[in-house]
């Protein structure tokens, strides 16, 4: 993609003889949200390590808007990061602590931008509190705000709902969402139904290697198929068959009917309504519709 | 430009947390309490040394006690011994004392300097920011004002004690060998607060840190030791035979101890004293650049 912010262009990271990365080739479009998915050891927090400087690459070339993030001060004020477990610095209260990694980005008034980072996760209370007072949610909050100051274009969360109530998860998925456009934001979590709410796209890393990557859409494959709960009624499978636009359907003794819409169907959604209407007229009682599969069956597939 | 103006904030941040730490105050005790003890034993010492050479009618030439004793802490050289021996007793062992023991002081000031960052990866929140060459020297900036602040305070304590108790100890003569003590220390302390950081750059455990920067330092005491060792041996040669012996490969392992440069900072001829001072902000100079290079290089 050649508006991409975030690249890696086939990396691969050795930690001794052990492999981390494989040759992976990672693009991110500008101004999206932009998923990291995979089960624990995929090579998620490698690829964030290497994308902000921490690692050096064993091979491949990395870039974040066209920066090396290995030459030194290539990231100030371009890059705002929320280090899955990374401790934040003790020796200072949030506050200046906040002023003190503002005034490294080169912002021009840490101070303000401090206690705007401070508000905009809701904790401007905590202004005068050491860190290591925060409780684990309050100190993920903290770390978002610095991860927040100054507005920057490019935003690499690892797990940023991690250890959250729900209330404040909502409103940090609230936060994320309303960066879309503004900045490009990669998030990583294990927590699947949140990025396929939140992200525009994802790249699917098991063992070290690229398992898939595109949007939600694509890896979804909402326009490829959907599924019908059946609460009572015989289904008509034949008929729908035979319906254009389908090229496969098929009922689960749970009731799940799943269609496989044909590639050359011009509207998933007309071929949709049909199918529905079929059953209805058929007597058939429908309790739930869902476009392609979820993002956690299609990562469970996958890896 | 923007890489000094980083280290300069750096330097700020870490200074004021410093200042704060309770350690740096329990090294200052444990530094005064120290050298008041050495001033205390030294002045009992220097007390009878003097009664013995007056009841034996020896004056205070190169014959006396405080010569031999000067000759052992300093080295043999007569001209350094002389340039010496009109200063109080007290202040030249707590200031000899003091150097042995610098190294071990800076050690544990700050050993977790880098390390501590490394191992709680709060480092990743700067790195990102700012670039490393700011941050180790920034650290290393900062850990060695502290050395020189430690420093002064600890001097200007020894130098009202000597003031107020050595008769023959003028405030004219204090002002003029003061700067030469307390630059001989200052550039050891330099030196010493680099070789920590540079420790601290290498190990992400603390622990690690502190038992290599020990590792070093016991190697620099060692190869001073066995250099000084050889020269009295040489010396010795010299003295019996009256030929002076070629310098072996022995005497010059101790050329590669800070503390070997440092005893040259006191000589009265200015071009050794410059040389020794110049050596030591070398090695000052080595051990930074080879912790911004190790911090550079090394992942976070």
């Amino acid at each position: 993609m050649s508006d991409a912010v975030l690249v890696l262009d086939r990396v691969s990271k050795r930690f001794g003889t052990r492999a981390a990365l494989d040759a992976v080739t990672v693009s991110v479009p500008q101004g999206t949200v932009w998923g990291l998915i995979g089960p624990n050891g995929a090579g998620k927090s490698t690829t964030f390590n290497l994308l902000c400087g921490y690692l050096r690459p064993t091979s491949g070339k990395v870039r974040i808007l066209g920066r090396d993030p290995r030459v030194p001060g290539s990231l100030k004020g371009v890059l705002g990061v929320l280090p899955q477990d990374a401790a934040l610095p003790g020796y200072l209260a949030v506050g200046p602590l906040l002023t003190y990694l503002g005034t490294l980005s080169g912002l021009e008034r840490p101070e303000r931008e401090a206690r705007v980072a401070l508000e905009l996760v809701g904790l401007s209370e905590v202004w005068d509190v050491p860190p290591a007072a925060l409780s684990h949610g309050m100190g993920r909050r903290v770390g978002l705000a610095q991860a927040l100051l100054g507005d920057p274009p490019v935003v690499l969360l690892d797990e940023p709902t991690s250890g959250l109530d729900p209330r404040v998860a909502a409103e940090v998925r609230g936060l994320v969402a309303k960066m879309r456009g503004r900045a490009t934001v990669l998030v990583s979590s294990h927590n699947l139904p949140e990025l396929e709410a939140l992200c525009d796209g994802a790249t699917i890393l098991d063992h070290g290697k690229v398992v898939q990557a595109g949007t939600m859409a694509e890896l979804t494959a909402r326009s490829a198929e959907f599924r019908i709960q059946v609460a009572r009624g015989d289904i008509p499978v034949e008929a729908l068959r035979a319906l254009p636009g389908v090229a496969q359907a098929s009922l689960r003794p749970d009731g799940l009917l799943s269609v496989v819409l044909d590639p050359k169907a011009e509207s998933p959604e007309a071929v949709l309504n049909a199918t529905l209407r079929l059953l209805l007229d058929a007597g058939v009682q429908v309790s739930g519709v869902s476009q392609g599969q979820s993002l956690e069956s299609r990562v469970l597939a996958l890896t | 430009m923007q890489t000094l103006k980083d280290t300069w904030t750096i330097f700020g941040a870490e200074l004021r947390r410093a200042l704060k730490s309770p350690r740096v105050l329990l090294v200052l005790l444990l530094y005064l309490a120290f050298s008041a003890g050495v001033m205390l034993a030294a002045g009992a010492l220097a007390h009878q040394a003097q009664m013995q050479a007056d009841a034996q009618g020896q004056g205070g030439g190169l014959e006396s006690p405080k010569a031999a004793l000067l000759a052992m802490l300093f080295g043999q050289d007569r001209s350094l011994v002389e340039s010496l021996l009109p200063l109080p007793a007290v202040v030249l062992l707590v200031f000899k004392l003091g150097l042995i023991f610098l190294p071990a002081y800076v050690a544990v000031l700050g050993f977790d300097t880098v390390s501590a960052e490394l191992q709680t990866r709060s480092l990743r929140y700067l790195t990102v920011r700012t670039s490393r060459t700011a941050l180790a020297l920034g650290k290393a900036l900062a850990l060695a004002t502290v050395v020189l602040l430690l420093v002064t305070v600890v001097q200007l304590g020894v130098f009202s004690y000597a003031l107020s108790t050595v008769p023959d100890f003028s405030t004219t003569e204090a002002w003029h060998v003061w700067p030469r003590l307390w630059g001989t220390t200052a550039l050891v302390g330099l030196g010493m607060a680099a070789l920590t950081t540079l420790c601290s750059t290498l190990a992400r455990s603390p622990a690690l840190s502190l038992t290599l920067n020990f590792t070093a330092l016991l190697g620099f005491w060692a190869a001073g030791a066995f250099g000084s060792g050889a020269r009295v041996m040489r010396l010795m040669e010299q003295q019996a035979t009256q030929q002076e012996p070629p310098v072996g490969w022995q005497e010059r392992i101790g050329l590669l101890a800070p503390s070997t440069w440092s005893a040259e900072v006191l000589y009265p001829d200015t071009a050794r004293a410059l040389t020794g001072a110049l050596v030591l902000l070398l090695f000052a100079a080595v051990c930074a650049a080879a912790a911004v290079a190790v911090l550079r290089a090394r992942d976070v």
